[in-house]
Formats: structure tokens, sequence, C-alpha cells
């Protein structure tokens, strides 16, 4: 059975025809060819293919994507306008990326953060990015480039 | 004019970052899917050790959607890179819980996963050994009957014991002269855990074969030469039918640069020419069908004088390698040569073995697992102190090595930063200020040195091929970069000698159409061979384009320099843009001169600093070294450890780029903290239990010590590219042990099984 669904991404609208098995990952990836979302663990366990539905972030392979009609979704696609969101400008001069792969999923869980405090300090950055594994860096450098992003944007 | 920038020893943002934070970086699975696909669904053993009854597919084949499925009668062959001693597909025996049985192939990945679980497999369970000391009980089950017949297996020292694949012994001196002149003995056992990799990325691979017969493999591996050389050895292919090409890597950690399922679609896609054969494998197969990490079982016994010489030691470090050893050599000679530790001992006899164990086969992880050795020493050392009443840090300075020292090797040992490296992590956690204990938390500090050498299999050596046209220059090296920083280390080098700026400067992904003819696979000892392959290749670039340039402006090549892209003759003043020149040619009185495309490629055998007399054991190019200092707080009602500070140095010869150096120091700590208090890959009857990144504790951000302290140390390494050494595998080694002797300087306890988690300080608290 297939439904329709049409939502916001990353400022325009698609519509497109999905399963009820099919994940927003899924769609994402495979449908629309946006592959910024990483799949990795597949199971809600390493927050690597987070994206941000109607502003909070979600694990997309934990999202059906028949949810996400008349919603928003934003992807790692979406941030750079002219230039770089300040954030990705800051993860890569902190040097707060190794292998990358978990890197578009924490941009947006920090876009999130941001959004609602323009001010983090480091207790609150680590808590709101508990979600996501990184294997290669050991967070410091992350935490450091969201504080400068975030003074950044002031 | 003088040059304006230096490229190493300068911070750089890594030359790929940007790619990576917009999402337009294309990892393996983020390749464009191919036509006419066959998926695979893999069935895997559930079972520790079994003989194969039989294997009913006739259900799975009825599924609509699949199109065949392939056993041990179809598929044969033997993985391994000295030792063939990894089945592509079980055959008559399963030897660990997810080890490859059948493979069904099917249209839809739905149909593949869901005939999978249809091909029934009877076994005849067989009896079962997880742990190196189990295995080498006397009435333990034997893993490889066949072991003397694997190839390989006649060079490696094993087989004396049932299960026991690979021996390498070292002495020095006279062990009993040794035990006399000794006022304490001290012996004890030692464990580490068996871990994962747990790299985002999980392996996958798809493969092709082509209308004229060749074959392509796509692959998650950041080592597409040595995939091809392993898996047209196992299938009986000549190599150059084979091409293997690679995608950006998601983290290997260790476990991307072996082969495993990556034969298993080669050959599907030879059994049906012209689909594309593709496997992804899921998150449990990611912990039980590829890699874990090897856990050692390790028995010391050292002797010191009263005055604190340590004169004597004796070391069996019994390495579970779970089903194959293949990948575990290295490690296994790494540990018997550096096996003292890092420090100044006589009397020396060290036994390092690798043993077979019924569960997924080992592969280093960051290095040589010098870190499993470095648990058991850095403890008995701790212990050795406290015996004779010495502080732990001038105990230490008494007996490390230092450049000049005769090793138990026989060599001389040469400069390293090892005192200085001790001198930044204690002045960084004020070693000297006793921590102050509060009624319900002990606080304690502890500290740890390591050394590591960068051992060179026997066929070592590394090619690399720079080309220069109006894109610029680009250079194909042997080894993906997954997340170490080679490819912007490769970059830094290579704009240095060329004279170019940094953005001109591109690292192609690897791909053995490349044709480099000299691949090496270590990712440890890539910094100098990769480096020094690479600096030739670009010196000899350069000797060509400054060639045509003076034959064209019929000058002397000596008078010709580029800087920061411009090329200029210091005799005459006259000077050019390089890119201007392959745009518009070399400027001349007569006109315009067409500048041709240069290519050069490099070689490096580096001269070993230990150099193995038996040609098919590992040679040594050097040692690294370093130390790491911890304080922790110990919940004495729960168990509880929390790491308060924790600081690390590493001499790394010459930071090339030391922000990202610093970067590897700092991700490579919190791995070092995870093995210590978390990570466990835990088995009961002989499967795992914690086979997911939910059970498995990786260090998450709430993970992180309040303070992390990283310093670079530098001691410029003879050989090495700009005096650079390796060190992304190195600092997890320093921090397991230092967390461990801090926990036992506040509660009084030793606690000699890795992890430390908080149910056995706990049961430890109670029981004592």
């Amino acid at each position: 059975m297939k439904y329709p669904i049409s939502f916001h991404l990353n400022g325009k609208i698609v519509s497109l025809e999905v399963s009820t098995q099919e994940t927003l990952l899924d769609a994402l990836r495979q449908r629309l060819g946006l592959t910024g979302a990483k799949e990795a663990c597949n199971e809600g366990n390493c927050g690597a293919c987070t994206v941000l539905l109607n502003s909070a972030p979600v694990y997309a392979c934990m999202v059906l994507a028949v949810e996400v009609d008349g919603s928003a979704v934003e992807t790692v696609e979406g941030m750079e306008g002219e230039e770089l969101h300040p954030l990705q400008k800051a993860l890569i001069d902190q040097h707060g990326l190794q292998c990358g792969y978990c890197s578009p999923g924490i941009l947006l869980t920090a876009q999130a953060l941001l959004a609602h405090n323009s001010r983090p300090n480091k207790t609150q950055i680590r808590e709101a990015l508990a979600g996501n594994l990184c294997r290669c860096t050991g967070y410091t450098d992350i935490i450091k480039a969201v504080q400068v992003a975030s003074r950044a944007r002031r | 004019m003088t040059r304006k920038t230096l490229l190493v020893g300068k911070t750089f943002p890594r030359i790929e970052a940007e790619a990576k934070v917009t999402g337009q970086s294309r990892y393996w699975l983020d390749l464009p899917p191919a036509t006419n696909t066959l998926y695979v669904g893999l069935v895997t053993s559930t079972r520790p050790h079994a003989r194969i009854l039989g294997i009913d597919t006739a259900p799975a084949l009825q599924h609509e959607g699949v199109e065949a499925v392939l056993t041990a009668e179809h598929i044969s062959g033997m993985l391994g890179n000295m030792l063939c001693d990894r089945p592509i597909l079980a055959a008559h025996t399963v030897r660990y819980v997810g080890e490859p049985v059948a493979l069904v192939l099917a249209r839809s990945p739905a149909a593949a996963h869901s005939a999978a679980a249809l091909v029934q497999v009877r076994y005849d369970d067989l009896p079962v050994a997880i742990t190196a000391d189990e295995s080498l009980l006397p009435d333990a089950p034997i893993l490889h009957p066949e072991f003397s017949a694997y190839q390989g297996a006649a060079a490696l020292g094993g087989g004396d014991l049932p299960n026991v694949a690979a021996r390498f012994t070292m002495t020095a001196g006279d062990l009993e002269a040794g035990w006399a002149q000794a006022d304490v003995i001290i012996e004890q056992q030692y464990h580490t855990s068996v871990r994962h990799h747990a790299a985002l990325e999980r392996h996958g691979a798809s493969a092709r074969q082509k209308a004229d017969g060749t074959l392509i493999l796509w692959a998650s591996t950041a080592a597409p030469y040595a995939l091809r050389k392993e898996i047209s050895r196992a299938l009986g292919i000549d190599a150059q039918r084979l091409r293997v090409t690679c995608a950006r890597v998601g983290g290997g950690i260790g476990a991307k640069s072996r082969t495993s399922i990556e034969a298993l679609v080669v050959a599907a896609a030879m059994a049906y020419p012209g689909y594309t054969v593709h496997l992804e494998l899921q998150q449990s197969g990611e912990f039980t069908s590829v890699f874990v990490r090897p856990a050692l079982s390790a028995y010391l016994k050292m002797g010191v004088t009263r005055q604190g010489e340590i004169v004597a030691m004796q070391a069996r470090y019994a390495w579970d390698v779970g089903a194959s050893a293949d990948a575990c050599l290295e490690t296994v000679w790494s540990a018997a040569y550096a096996g003292t530790g890092p420090y100044r001992i006589p009397h020396v006899a060290i036994d390092s073995e690798a043993v077979y164990t019924n569960h997924t086969p080992a592969a280093p992880m960051r290095g040589n697992d010098m870190a499993e050795v470095h648990w058991a020493i850095e403890q008995h050392i701790d212990q050795l102190a406290a015996a004779i009443d010495m502080d732990p840090v001038a105990f230490r300075l008494h007996n490390i090595v230092k450049g000049g020292d005769r090793l138990a090797l026989g060599q001389i040992m040469h400069v390293t930063g090892l005192d200085q490296c001790l001198q930044k992590v204690t002045a960084a956690i004020d070693w000297q200020r006793r921590p102050d204990d509060r009624p319900s938390m002990a606080r304690g500090k502890g500290l740890a040195l390591f050394w590591s050498p960068t051992t060179v299999a026997p066929d070592h050596s590394a090619e690399a091929c720079a080309r220069f046209d109006d894109d610029g220059c680009t250079i194909a090296i042997d080894n993906e970069d997954a997340g170490t920083g080679l490819h912007t280390f490769v970059a830094q080098l290579a704009a240095t000698e060329l004279g170019l700026p940094l953005d001109w400067v591109q690292v192609s992904p690897v791909d053995t159409a490349q044709g480099l003819q000299y691949p090496q696979r270590k990712a440890t000892a890539e910094v100098c061979s990769v480096g020094n392959a690479v600096l030739m290749a670009v010196r000899r670039l350069k000797v060509h384009l400054v060639q045509q340039v003076a034959a064209a402006w019929n000058e002397s090549p000596n008078h010709i320099d580029i800087i920061d892209g411009i090329v200029i003759s210091h005799a005459t003043e006259r000077q050019q843009a390089l890119d201007e020149m392959f745009r518009a040619g070399i400027a001349t009185a007569a006109g315009p001169s067409f500048l041709r495309p240069l290519e050069a490629r490099g070689y490096a055998t580096p001269s070993p600093f230990f150099a193995s007399d038996d040609p098919e054991i590992a040679s040594i190019l050097y040692f690294c070294a370093g130390a790491a200092a911890a304080e922790v707080e110990v919940n004495r009602t729960t168990g509880e450890v929390k790491v308060l500070q924790l600081a690390a140095a590493v001499d790394v010869g010459h930071a090339i780029n030391p922000d990202l150096v610093l970067s590897q120091m700092k991700g490579g700590a919190l791995q070092g903290l995870g093995a210590a208090l978390w990570e466990n890959l835990i088995y009961k009857d002989g499967v795992p239990i914690n086979p997911d990144l939910y059970n498995y504790h990786v260090a998450m951000f709430t993970d992180l010590p309040a303070q992390l302290f990283a310093h670079i140390v530098e001691v410029p390494q003879e050989g090495g590219p700009y005096g650079a050494r390796s060190l992304a595998a190195d600092v997890p080694v320093l921090v397991a042990p230092a967390v461990a002797n801090a926990v036992a300087q506040a509660v009084g306890l030793r606690l000699t099984r890795m992890p430390i988690t908080a149910e056995t300080v706990w049961r430890f608290l109670r029981e004592n």
C-alpha cells in the first residue's frame, strides 16, 4: 500500500508516494538522492542519520516517511546558504571531524540547540549532543566548534 | 624572493573537510545504486563451534525474488595476508557466531533478508573455547585440525601447541642470574577484554564481472591493494583481472585494512556475470561477521632490587585472536619486540603467541595492540615501585630506556622524548598534589608510559604517483584516509616540496587501476613509508618541471625555483605563475612554449631501525613513545569510576599539522578511556550478547572527562618525512593503564581485568 505525502524539505515542497514500512532515512537517501544524512547503525543508537523534523532533531532511521506528511524536514544539504553555516565553518576550523560520518547529524543537532539556546555552556552542549556518537574525535573539538559558532551568530 | 609560507609544521583544516560538513562526501553506501543488482542476504552461523551436517536451501530458493543460494559447494578459498586461515565461507565447520555460511542472492534487499532466514543449517555442536586461557587447556577443542596445511603456517613458529598459530620469543641475558639479583619478585596475571573497532560506517561491498571477464569491486575499505592481493589469491584469479576502488571511509580503526566479506561478493559476481552483487552488513553483522579486537592474557614476573633497578622479566603474552590469526601476526611480533615496556632490563624472556578461540577473527585496532601489553606492564611497574617504597615517577625515570641504551633486541635505542612526555603529563594534572578524598568518594592519580614499535611487514614498501596538469597537482597513494588526516599530511608534504599553495594539491581516491606496484597495508607505518614515497615523487616531478621551464627560458635549471605557485629565475628575476604556464604556455621571447603534463613516481623502502633476520617476520622502523596521567574519583558505594583529569603526551617526531595531531590524540584518549572503563564484547556460552551500539558502550559526549589535556613532544625521527613519526595508533595505549593505576591508588585495590566497570569495583570493594 502506497501513501502520497507532501512535506517541506530544506524549504521546498516535495511530494512522493511511500510505502508504510519506508523510513524517512530511506526516503531521503534512496528516493530523493540526499545522502547527507548517513546510514550507520540503522537502529536508533548512533545519531548519524539525524535530521530536523519541524526544527527538532530526530533519528531519520526511526521515523516513518508517512509520519512527515505536512511537516518541515531539514537535512545537512539545506544548511549552507551563500556561505557555509557558522556551525559548518566552525567544525572545519576547530578540527571537529575526522572520518566525517557523524558530522551531518552532529551539525543538525547543534543547529537545533543553538535555535533555542543561543549561548549554550559546555554541559548544555554535551547533553544536547549525547545522542550523537563520534568514534574519532573525542568530542572536545566539536564542543569548541559549537561554542565558536554560537559566538559568531551573535 | 623568499618563501612566504612553509606548509609543514602548521595547522590547516583537513583538505576534505568542507565536502564532509556539507554532506557532499560520498561514502560507499552513498554511491548511486547500480542497475541489475542482486542483493545478498547473508546466512551466518548461530553456533560458536559446530560441524555443519547439512544446509537446506530449498525453502529459500522458493521465495519470491530469489535468484540463487550459494554455499561452500559453490564458493571456496582461504583468506589471509601471511597466513591463509580464514575460509571465505564455512565449509564443514563453523568456528564463531556470525561466520558466513551461505549467501542468498535476491532481486530486492527485502527478499534477500527474508529468504536468508529460511535457509536451514543443521549443526552438530562441538566444545567451545572462548578465551586464550581456555584454548590453552590440555583438553581444549582443537579449532584448526588442518592448521599445518595452511599456506604460510610453517613459518610462524606456531603449531607446537594445538591452538597456537604463531609464536615469537625474545630473550636476553640470563634469567636465573636476574632472579638471583632481585630483592623483590612479583608475579601477576592480567586480562584485557574483546573489544570492537566500532567505526560508524559498517562494512559493505559490491562487485560486478564485466563482459570482458574483468571484475570490479567497490568496497568500504582503506586498503584496496591489500584486498586485491588477498581476494585474487583466495579465489585463484589473476590479480590484474580484479580492480578494487573505494569511496570515503567512515572510520576504519583497523577493521577496514583487512579482507573479509568483500571476497564473498567477488566470488558471487564471478558466478553471476553482468549483475552487481551488493552486500551491506547490518549492525549485528558488523559486530560478529567481520573483525573484533584481540584480547590478551598476560602473565608477568618481574624482579627488582631495593635500590630500584629492574633486573629481570619473564612474560607470556597469549593473544586471543578468535578464529583467525592472520591479521594479528604483527601484534604477536610487536608484543615480543616491545614486551619489556620502555624499560632497560638486562635479563629477559618473553613469549608471545597467537591462540585460536571461538569468536569473530581479531584484527588490530589502532596500531599493534600495544595498549593490551601496557595494561599489564604499567600496572606491574606500579606494584614494583610500591613494593620497594619508591615513588612511581622516580622509579620509572630511573629505569626508562634512553637513547644509546642497548635493548633486549640487541639494538642500540634511538633518542625519544619519553622523559619530556612524562614531565608534561605529571605537570598537567599536578601530580605532586595528593588528591583530597571525600567520605564516600575516593580519589587517586595514576600514570603510565608506553613505547610502541612501528613495524613493517617483510614485503613492505610504498609507492606514490604525482601528476601535474592544468588542474594542479594530484597525488595517488595506496591507502585511503579513513579519518587519520593522511591525505592532508600528504598534501602538505607535496605543496611544501613543489612550492605550491596547499589548495593546488589534491589526493585522488585510491583505486587499483592507478597501478601502483608496491602497495602496503599498515596504517601505523604510513606516515613514514607513504610520506617518503610522496616526497620522492614530488621531488622528481619538480625536477622535470624545472627542466622544461629552464629549456624554454634558456637558463640553467639551477637558477629556477617555484615559490607559492610562481616559477622564478634567481638569475634573471623572470617569473610566471605556474597555472598560467599550463593554461597559456611558458612565456618566451619567441612566443608561448607548451608545458607538457608531468608525472613522476616515488618509492620508499624504509631502512628499519631493527631489521628482522627472518624474512617472514616484521622489522621495526622506530619506536614511538609517550606518557599519560589520570585523576579518578571512585564512588565507594556504587563502584562507579569517574575520570576527573586525563593528560596524554606523545613524541610525534615532528607534528606536520599540529592541530590535527592534537585531534588524533584527543580522540585516541577517549577510545583508551572506553577500553579502561566500558568497552567489552561479552560472550555467554560462546554467543556475543551485546553486539550493537546500544549495549556495547562507545564513549558518548557525556562521558568526556572534565579536563582532557593533549601535549605534543617533538624529537625528530631520523628517516621520517621532515622528522615525523606515526602517532594515530598510539594514544589509546596510554590511557587505560594510567586509569587503572589511579583507581588502585584511590581504593587500594588492583584490578587486573579490563574493563574496570562499576560492577567489578563494587564487588571488589565488598569482598576486600
